[in-house]
């Protein structure tokens, strides 16, 4: 084995940790600010998956020939559009009500549901089949040192993109208002309540940002997996593995967690077996929940009256 | 500037405000003076909206019924709460506490007036602007307290309600913690100041009342109260 495949290898993971780290992130937004989070964040990342597919037919002439850049922003802004506007959708049937009862396993429940109902939707509206979607950078591998070193443009794409979505959010939560105001609610709602802030509105905006990041990460991830309707609902659960890891009370923990997780699978399908390269992340998984259920980076919630 | 009417708030069986009435006048410093579980901080949460009241009616300058209100509503019609253990925001910054404590006023007011907002802010709490790009979770307490009274300044009230300001300071503190009230006070910014500690509390208010199991028992003029025997036997020694 040389350096340079192993190289390749921490690549892909960190590659496949991003989208990881990309739906946790969402996840860890709405819990800080509600306790709740989407379970079919995943289904979230489909739906992005299959507007680009669509947009990317519609708009781009010839089977082979490459989305430009103009169409792929424009895949990004369509799948945000439509993860933010269903997030309402999400948030005034499945977790504004569960709230009101204060029953975990109802919001719980009502996320999962919609995200087999988005499932099913996909599978009429599109199709049933993977199909390919074409990134614009291409498919065809960038070679490095005399083709020694090869890495693939998708997972590059993935790797910058996703960090500079998770990185812009952050520059909005401590600059803007409104991110202030989302930090607020997410550490004493009485108190952001009596600064002016609508707590609700901001709960809900919360829930709309989570969403269209994951849908963007559908946008990201469908020209390296294809889309599928079926394609969400995996990833979501190993999402929710990469942020208990991390620490769903930390940002940073939950990218930590899921590049851990995509690195760890990576390794073992090369070095072990394809058949077992989840394994040792849920291993992880099990042994954090027992010695520190907090997450690497989890500070004990600090419990206010 | 704010008139409560006939006030009865209850947490299911408990009922913790009785027909509850008071005044409070433009410009003055009120104070209500209780021991533990008399019903202070459910009087300022009913009036900021954090709690409904089963009855009666808590009128803003004479003319907006806050009653039914939400809580952030209540803040914009200018009514900023300083509640009972301070409630910064603690992994915040103390200056991005401030700014949030613009947020209902900010659209109106611009980012401009906003930091002129601030530094009066840190004119009147000159340690605030020492400390201000440290998390407010770090301060002492006593540094808290002035952020959280800092914090409710900046949405520029109409009337400013305080619950305890005192509440687990060291005297020192407390002694400093009440000049500066008394020098909102000459500023002419109108104060609703609920307190353990009687004589402090009346030491710088106008007019004051004393509350026990929900009802108003004793009201009158601060200088007045501090004399009147039955306030001395009640709380001999506070403060
Ligand atoms: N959330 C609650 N649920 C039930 N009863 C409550 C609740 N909050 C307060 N009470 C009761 O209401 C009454 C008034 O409480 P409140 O907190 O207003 O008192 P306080 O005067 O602010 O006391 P302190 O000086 O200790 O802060 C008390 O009898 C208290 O036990
Ligand atoms: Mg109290």
């Amino acid at each position: 084995m040389q350096f340079t495949e192993l190289l390749q290898l921490l690549f892909s993971g960190v590659a496949l940790g991003m989208i990881y780290a990309l739906i946790a992130f969402g996840y860890n937004i709405t819990f800080s600010t509600s306790r709740t989070l989407n379970f079919s964040q995943g289904d979230f990342l489909m739906l992005g998956a299959f507007v680009s597919y669509s947009i990317i037919g519609a708009m781009v002439a010839g089977k082979r020939a490459l989305p430009g850049w103009h169409i792929f922003f424009l895949c990004l802004l369509g799948a945000a559009i439509l993860g933010a506007g269903l997030a309402i959708v999400l948030q005034q049937v499945a977790i504004k009500p569960a709230l009101k009862t204060g029953s975990d396993v109802s919001w719980i429940l009502a996320t999962i549901s919609l995200g087999i109902i988005a499932k099913n939707v996909a599978e009429r509206v599109w199709t049933t089949d993977d199909v390919p979607v074409r990134s614009p950078l291409g498919a065809n591998a960038w070679q490095f040192f005399d083709g020694k070193l090869s890495i693939d443009p998708r997972e590059f794409m993935i790797i910058v993109a996703a960090g500079l979505i998770m990185f812009a959010f952050e520059i909005f939560r401590r600059k803007s208002m409104l991110g202030k105001a989302v930090t607020a609610v997410a550490s004493d709602k009485d108190a952001a309540s009596l600064m002016g802030i609508n707590v609700p509105v901001v709960i809900t905006f919360s829930f709309m940002v989570s969403c269209a990041i994951a849908a963007m990460g559908g946008v990201l991830v469908a020209p390296l997996t294809f889309a599928s309707a079926s394609m969400g609902a995996l990833l979501g659960v190993k999402a929710y593995a990469a942020s208990v890891i991390g620490g769903l009370q930390s940002g940073l923990g939950v990218v930590v967690g899921g590049l851990i997780l995509g690195m760890s699978e990576q390794l073992t399908a090369r070095f072990i077996s394809t058949g077992y390269k989840d394994t040792p992340g849920f291993i992880l998984l099990i042994i954090i929940l027992l010695v520190k259920p907090d997450g690497l980076f989890g500070k004990a919630a600090v419990k206010k009256v | 500037m704010l008139e409560i009417k006939d006030l009865h708030v209850s947490y299911g069986l408990v009922r913790a405000l009785q027909g509850v009435s008071l005044n409070v006048p433009d410009g003055k410093l009120v104070c209500v003076i209780g021991s533990n579980g008399a019903g202070k901080t459910t009087l300022l949460r009913s009036i900021s909206g954090l709690l409904k009241p089963s009855q009666g009616s808590i009128q803003l300058a004479g003319k907006e019924e806050l009653v039914g209100r939400k809580p952030h509503m209540v803040t914009r019609s200018g009514v900023a709460h300083c509640p009972e253990g301070r409630r910064v925001f603690p992994e915040q910054t103390v200056t991005d506490n401030l700014i949030l404590g613009a947020f209902s006023t900010m659209k109106k007011t611009g980012q401009a007036e906003m930091r002129k907002d601030i530094q009066n802010v840190f004119t009147i709490f000159p340690r605030l602007q020492e400390r201000r790009e440290q998390q407010a979770g770090t301060l002492s307490g006593g540094e808290q307290q002035m952020l959280a009274i800092g914090r409710a300044l900046m949405s520029r009230p109409r009337v400013l309600l305080l619950d305890e300001p005192s509440m687990g300071l060291a005297p020192v503190i407390i002694d400093e913690v009440f000049k500066r009230l008394a020098e909102l006070k000459e500023r002419g910014i109108t104060m609703l100041l609920v307190e353990q500690l009687a004589f402090r509390a009346l030491g710088v208010a106008d007019y004051g009342y004393v509350i026990e199991n929900g009802k108003i028992m004793i009201e009158g003029e601060a200088s007045k109260l501090m004399n009147d025997p039955r306030v001395k036997e009640a709380y001999l020694g506070g403060g």
